[in-house]
């Protein structure tokens, strides 16, 4: 499984490049997971280094910050795992910072605010 | 970037997540010091405490009280030390094989084919009961049904057994004779309710922390509330006792009939409950009266008990009399010292028998509650049936009725559950001694050390022709004679349901990576099931599909435990069943009109005891008799094992705890000083312990906490030359089959 | 809305950094007890210092941990390098996880729990003379 997001100019309907290659950035986003696994696989995101699992509904949604020096790289870990960890179903992102001097970026899909409207 | 412009990057990350979340539960939320809190239950013992605990980096740093659940926030001193127990550096981390007498490194492929080969060759060449299993109370609800379903329902074989049969069988027993079911009708909050608590047979302040913990405060907030305490030594639990019964070992059963009679004698019986609500019986059929029961009792003086027990007979009617009195709420408590000896059920009975002819019994404060050992014992191996007689929520193998719904639910052919029940844990390792058992897979137990007159069945396992499969976190005395050892992972590094001692169910959520390759034992079942042939019988995923067929199991069952989804477990902090919905609150006084949802609204009655055709619990008459082993000439000594508040079981884990060792565990033999004074030894001077079985030196402890006869060694100690159950009697209770730990002859000798 | 509810977890964030009372770190004061080995030592902690320290002991002993069996180690950690003659509050948060988490920033710096609730003897409440207050 890939990211999933709802249509957008990417790839098959992707929402296209996320981050810039080679900038340093902070990530928040919601790791959506099979329905009450999400305690196991914050164990195993616990493992990843610079990646904070931040909370949980103990059921089947992680909140995470992700910290790393290449976006670019970043991005590419992300699609790894959601392809490698099949308990995870995806991963959207709720908020990008850039240390480019910027102010925090929303990158809110709209899938994403959509549950948020729902919860 | 600036360290506050990351922080606050970081900061808002977390609160955007957090925030799309919806409701985020206090998991992984409560981030305090770099540490993230997940709720959980202790690893130990039966009494089930709520922790949560601490991980940073990974790892598991550190453990507090969880301050909703039972024990209020606090946790005993090994609890608070949970941590340790997983990063000792004997840890297990991939499978073994024997090779040339040498357990050798090998895959995971390679070992569980190997047991897959091994097991399945067996049953087509030896027969169906010719494979085993033996669990543990430890294992999660999940693990012991996984195995349940492999060996009853795949291999076709009841040889399904654990170590609860070592520890809590007699309880079974007495519950299911007494009440027509198992487990205890109350729970801890009747603590706080009691004005009397009568504990015998049990070393609370050591065994049970937080339960002793809960008596003294209990004391501490009414003065009024008064402690019996009866056990042939004084144990730290004697520090708040109002009157303590130092007994005569197995004189017991006599004090309890004594009571009975006191009660009789001096009008404090209950009639009318008497009249409502009990039968009469002897031997196994409840086909007496009161006058019979009367009648049988007339040995039972108090005269007659202060003789054989040796207590002042002051003290035993001020004990029968507080205990007795009309006005009181009395709470009776106990464990291994009735459990483990000759006529555990019966002692059982003696205890229920004191509660039904006083008729304190469902009322907050006034029950009888049997205290359980170890973690899972109660939810993972009693209720789900994990025993040799037994199916999955108070089954029987010998009902055809109640295999054919088992089946049914499992999808195996009509016919594939054996109607012969299996052999119990000794039995089982007799066989192994005969080679009438070939393979046993042993799973998150020690029997190496653990079993009574362990020579014997160590020789067992360690014979060549037999193939023993052991699965557990750490190198154990059972180990060492394994053909296959399987790495699994601890506790914490998976996820479960654990069951205590009050009919609470909790789930144990994984907070960590198993360690090197270890695996959790669900994960182990389910993949030799599938290389066995079995795997559409165990299909699932995750131990949640499990849970969903052993709420199917249960809903429908006395247990009614339908109400305790995965999703309310991940939530609420422990439910009490009966608990037939998801909205229903749990049951804290079972048999009870407007609690249990199983007495009808309408019954005339405030108590029903629903599990009995007539609806009647039943009075045993059950007279006193000698233990298996009686000291005489040759070997003059009471022998008796028990525990210490440092560690726990064969210290598998707690020996591995660096201030737990530290503190104590050597096995120290507890002496008298008259007795010392005789064999003239002193604390610290090496005394030699014989029994028929075999002979070993401990270190003297002399104390006046011990009585003249009498000899006491904690059970802890796994060094081959202090394994006190190379000592002890593998006799049995003839219903319970629970071997007599308590008591055994031995002689003395300064070393 | 929305908006009230970001801010208000941004602010949660911030007092659980604010608040965070580092359960980790070695303790302070790493002066060593003696290693206690030897096969047939009585063990146990009171055993030696019922003799060497018996004061101490029978505070403990007469406290409502020497009556739960909160036994020496559990404060103090094992002998040797492990062994914290003045334990932190790490080892108090066990149990007292709340009264930990509340207490008044100037008792951590000083003698943390042990400021009122003097070793060993443990009493809940200390009886103190409030100043100003009725004499």
């Amino acid at each position: 499984m890939t990211l999933q997001f709802e249509s957008g100019p990417g790839p098959n309907g992707g929402p296209g490049p996320l981050f810039e290659d080679g900038v340093a950035v902070v990530v928040g986003a919601v790791v959506e997971t099979q329905s009450g696994r999400a305690p196991s696989v914050a164990c195993r995101l616990e493992s990843i280094a610079d990646l904070d699992v931040v909370g949980g509904d103990g059921d089947r949604r992680l909140a995470i910050v992700w910290c790393s020096s290449s976006a670019k790289g970043l991005e590419r870990a992300m699609e790894q795992l959601v392809k490698g960890d099949e308990e995870i179903l995806g991963i959207f992102p709720t908020f990008m910072g850039q240390d480019d001097g910027s102010g925090p970026a929303e990158a809110r899909s709209e899938a994403m605010q959509k549950l948020i409207d729902e919860g | 970037m600036s360290a506050t412009r990351r922080q606050f990057l970081v900061a808002s990350a977390a609160t955007s997540a957090l925030a799309a979340l919806g409701k985020p539960t206090k998991a992984f939320s409560a981030a305090d010091g770099g540490i993230k809190w997940t709720k959980g239950v202790c690893r130990y013992c039966g009494v089930g405490c709520g922790v949560y605990k601490g991980v940073r980096d990974g790892k598991l740093v550190a453990i507090k009280g969880d301050k909703e659940n039972h024990n209020k926030g606090f946790v005993c001193l090994k609890g608070f030390l949970l941590p340790q127990i997983l990063y000792h550096e004997d840890r297990l981390t991939h499978p073994l094989i024997k090779k040339n007498g040498k357990l050798v490194k090998a895959s995971w492929d390679e070992a569980l084919d190997l047991v897959a080969k091994k097991f399945t060759e067996s049953v087509k060449k030896n027969g169906k009961d010719s494979v085993a299993f033996y669990g543990s109370g430890q294992a999660y609800t999940e693990e012991s049904y996984a195995a349940n379903k492999l060996f009853k329902g795949g291999f076709g074989t009841n040889n399904v057994e654990g170590n609860p049969r070592l520890c809590m069988a007699s309880a079974v027993g007495g519950y299911v004779t007494t009440f027509g079911k198992d487990e205890p009708m109350g729970t801890y909050d009747d603590i706080d309710h009691a004005d009397v608590f009568f504990l015998i047979g049990s070393n609370t302040a050591e065994a049970h922390p937080i339960l002793f913990q809960r008596i003294a405060r209990r004391k501490e907030a009414d003065p009024n509330v008064k402690i019996i305490v009866a056990d042939p030594r004084m144990t730290p639990t004697g520090r708040i006792a109002d009157i303590y019964l130092k007994f005569k070992p197995n004189t017991d059963l006599f004090v309890l009939n004594a009571f009975a009679k006191y009660f009789v004698d001096n009008d404090l019986v209950d009639k009318e409950f008497i009249k409502n609500h009990v039968a009469f019986g002897k031997g196994k059929a409840a086909d007496q009266n009161w006058d019979a029961y009367v009648a049988f009792l007339a040995p039972y003086t108090m005269e007659k008990a202060a003789e054989v027990s040796e207590c002042s007979i002051e003290d035993l009617e001020a004990a029968a009399k507080l205990f007795g009195c009309k006005k009181n709420r009395t709470m009776s408590m106990w464990t291994m010292g009735i459990n483990q000896r000759l006529r555990g059920v019966w002692g059982n009975n003696l205890i229920h028998n004191l509660h039904l002819i006083t008729g304190k019994i469902g009322i907050p404060g006034s029950t009888t509650f049997s205290l359980t050992g170890q973690p899972n014992a109660c939810g993972g191996v009693r209720d789900q049936g994990g025993l040799c007689h037994i199916l999955p929520y108070g089954r029987l193998v010998k009902k055809p009725e109640h295999r054919a719904e088992v089946e049914k639910v499992w999808g195996v052919p009509a016919g594939t559950i054996s109607d012969k029940p299996g052999k119990h844990a000794l039995a089982m390792f007799q066989a192994l001694e005969t080679k009438d058992i070939k393979c046993i897979y042993i799973m998150c137990t020690n029997p190496g050390q653990s079993l009574p007159n362990v020579n014997r069945y160590r020789k067992a396992m360690a014979d060549p022709d037999t193939f023993v499969v052991v699965a557990d976190i750490y190198p154990t005395r059972t180990t060492e004679l394994a053909d296959v050892v399987l790495p699994a992972a601890a506790w914490s590094e998976k996820e479960g349901v654990f069951g205590c001692t009050e009919r609470r169910y909790q789930l144990e959520h994984q907070v960590v990576l198993p360690q090197g390759e270890a695996r959790a034992d669900f994960d182990i079942l389910v993949d030799l099931a599938a290389r066995c042939g079995y795997g559409k019988l165990l299909p699932w995923k995750s131990p949640d599909d499990a849970w969903e067929e052993l709420l199917l199991l249960g809903k429908d069952t006395m247990y009614q435990i339908g109400g305790i989804t995965r999703a309310r477990l991940r939530k609420d902090h422990g439910v009490i069943w009966p608990c037939p919905t998801e909205d229903h609150p749990g049951t804290k006084l079972r048999y009870v009109k407007g609690e249990d949802p199983w007495v009808p609204k309408d019954y005339p009655h405030r108590i029903m005891f629903y599990a009995k055709p007539d609806n009647r619990a039943v009075v045993w008459f059950r007279p006193w008799e000698n233990a298996a082993e009686m000291p005489d000439e040759e070997y003059p000594f009471f022998f008796t094992t028990g525990r210490v508040i440092e560690h726990w079981h064969t210290a598998t884990m707690t020996g591995r705890c660096k201030e737990l060792t530290h503190a104590k565990i050597t096995s120290e033999v507890e002496i008298h000083p008259d007795d010392a004074k005789k064999l003239g030894v002193r604390t610290g001077d090496g005394v030699r312990v014989t029994s028929r079985r075999d002979s070993l030196i401990f270190p003297a402890l002399v104390t006046d906490n011990s009585q003249p006869g009498l000899v006491f060694v904690h059970m802890h100690d796994a060094h081959l030359d202090r394994m006190c159950n190379r000592i002890t009697i593998d006799q049995f209770d003839p219903g319970s089959k629970e071997p007599t730990f308590k008591i055994c002859a031995v002689k003395l000798a300064k070393a | 809305m929305k908006k009230n509810t970001t801010a208000g977890i941004l602010a949660l964030v911030g007092l659980m950094a604010l608040a965070g009372w580092g359960i980790a770190g070695p303790a302070e004061n790493p002066a060593a007890h003696p290693e206690v080995e030897g096969a047939f030592t009585p063990d146990a902690c009171e055993v030696c210092h019922q003799e060497v320290t018996p004061e101490v002991h029978s505070e403990w002993y007469d406290s409502k941990h020497g009556l739960l069996n909160v036994k020496c180690f559990v404060c103090h950690g094992s002998t040797g390098n492990d062994f914290s003659t003045n334990p932190g509050a790490d080892r108090c948060v066990g149990c007292h996880a709340d009264q930990v988490e509340t207490m008044a920033a100037p008792f951590m710096k000083d003698k943390g729990c042990f400021t009122c609730h003097p070793a060993h003897a443990l009493m809940a409440h200390l009886p103190v003379a409030v100043e100003g207050g009725d004499k």
